[in-house]
């Protein structure tokens, strides 16, 4: 496991303002992330009951896309952040309605698969301890 | 099985383009399965709850004022819906929504 933990930086995802839900790197390896995120009050999808479990699919692609860009500055040194598309969702459950906004969610992302530049992860998102959402997607890195 | 169509517009002025990206906005993926979610609870009347998501394919990206088509189609077991989004008739994203079956079956 690589020793990288901190914030997700705008290093690492091109995402700004309420629509970056990645917030922390808890530790990572070639294959496997682990991380941090929070949904914002703010975030057009979230209301006071929360936001929709869905939204989990764009932070474990965010987490995905982080994974993608810490392997990319650790073996190149490449420190810019490149956009990446969540272009398929293979199945996805959601086994609570809504995600907490303001808590934070765990993600992992774990690399089953690439061919550049599609690339199948499968993520979870959990709170504390319980997890909310799983799936299996893929994703797309622009170059 | 039945069939449906529901007709949206992207605002330019939607907050879900603010940071996704600067410059270049798209409308993020999960905003599509929101769109998808729209048509359903409008045609149902009723808002469903959502328990999975399953093949979904973004195809094509929407951006700030595209006008989109959505069509739904119910599967044989009427928890799961399929539906397809386009855009001046071009496919733009296909999947299927399945929603809690003990909430679908307790309003029959």
């Amino acid at each position: 496991m690589t020793d990288q933990a901190g914030a997700c930086g705008p290093e690492l995802l091109p995402h700004r303002g309420t629509a970056r839900l990645l917030t922390e790197i808890v530790r990572w390896r070639r294959d496997f992330v682990e991380a941090i995120g929070e949904v914002s009050a703010a975030h057009p999808l979230a209301s006071a009951e929360g936001a929709p479990s869905f939204l989990g699919l764009e932070l474990g692609a965010q987490a995905a896309a982080a994974l993608e860009a810490l392997e990319r500055s650790a073996s190149t040194g490449d420190r810019a952040p490149t956009t990446g598309y969540l272009v398929r969702v293979h199945e996805a459950t959601f086994l609570m309605p809504d995600l907490p906004i303001e808590t934070p969610l765990y993600v992992t992302a774990q690399l089953e698969g690439a061919a550049p530049p599609l690339a199948i992860y499968r993520i979870t998102i959990a709170v504390d301890g319980m997890e909310f959402v799983r799936a299996r997607l893929s994703t797309y890195r622009s170059t | 099985m039945s069939h449906g169509s529901l007709y949206f517009k992207v605002s330019e002025s939607s907050r879900l383009f603010e940071g996704h990206f600067d410059g270049a906005p798209i409308l993020p993926g999960v905003a599509h399965v929101a769109l998808a979610l729209s048509a359903c609870a409008s045609r149902a009347g009723r808002a469903r709850t959502l328990t999975a998501v399953r093949d979904l394919r973004l195809k094509r990206p929407l951006r700030p004022g595209d006008e989109v088509e959505v069509v739904l189609t119910e599967d044989v077991d009427a928890v799961s819906v399929k539906f397809e989004i386009r855009r001046f008739g071009e496919s733009v994203t296909v999947g299927r929504l399945q929603f809690d079956p003990a909430e679908e079956t307790s309003r029959d």
